[in-house]
């Protein structure tokens, strides 16, 4: 691992088009600020890693206990698809 | 339509080449597996599979959210909608990841899926500023 130090306000750039600026540090917390291109999806690495176990949690399933999940009185199955994207 | 047969988790099925699904940055756990496929199977209605075509051991339980939560609500920004190739309205599907292991049955209202099938292209994406969490539980 690339370990660079930093002072509040100064950045490191990854390739020429993300920019990691340190903001502001307190008490322990520290604050960030990243310019990166629109297709390049930042996440908090805890949130990242609760998809990827939820994802993989949800693979160890019984067929047969999906048979019956919402049974009743559902016959609106449009398939998941939404009225609402642009 | 040429099919090609793919043994999948739940079984072995014909798939077509316009059935076939690119995620292209995999989903989060399965980052290495591009080419899924959502599969319908009668006996399991409303409940599908999004089931990989490179690694037989995956498959995802998914169903439509709105079936169960008929108040979400997603918002497809920009670069979601340039991750699938920019689908028509018309041609976005949305499925959300369903828990069917733990005791309580739960569906991931934070990471949907989103496909645009007339590409076949597919993303799962984590929303920003909602209160939705990975485990819904499900009322039934």
């Amino acid at each position: 691992m690339l370990v660079l130090k930093r002072k509040i306000g100064e950045a490191i750039k990854i390739g020429t088009d993300i920019t990691v600026r340190i903001l502001s540090i307190d008490h322990g917390d520290v604050k960030i600020g990243i310019e990166a291109p629109k297709n390049i999806k930042i996440f908090r690495e805890e949130l990242y890693e609760e998809i990827s176990g939820a994802n993989r949690d949800s693979l160890d399933f019984d067929v047969d206990r999906a048979k019956n999940l919402f049974k009743k009185g559902d016959k609106n199955g449009d398939n998941g698809r939404i009225d609402n994207a642009p | 339509m040429i099919g090609m047969t793919f043994e999948t988790k739940i079984g072995t099925y014909d798939i077509s080449e316009e059935n076939i699904i690119t995620f292209k940055n995999g989903l989060p756990g399965f980052e290495q597996l591009r080419k899924f496929s959502v599969i319908s199977r009668q006996d399991t209605e409303p409940i599908k599979w999004l089931v990989s075509l490179e690694d037989k051991d995956v498959a995802l339980p998914v169903v439509d959210p709105w079936i169960a939560f008929k108040d979400y609500s997603i918002t497809l920004n920009d670069a979601v909608l340039d991750e699938i190739s920019r689908p028509k309205r018309e041609n976005v599907i949305v499925f959300c990841v369903i828990d069917l292991h733990s005791p309580e049955v739960t569906v991931n209202l934070l990471a949907p899926v989103v496909i645009n099938l007339e590409k076949g292209a597919g993303i799962q994406i984590i929303l920003e500023g909602t209160n939705y969490t990975t485990r819904h539980p499900v009322r039934s």
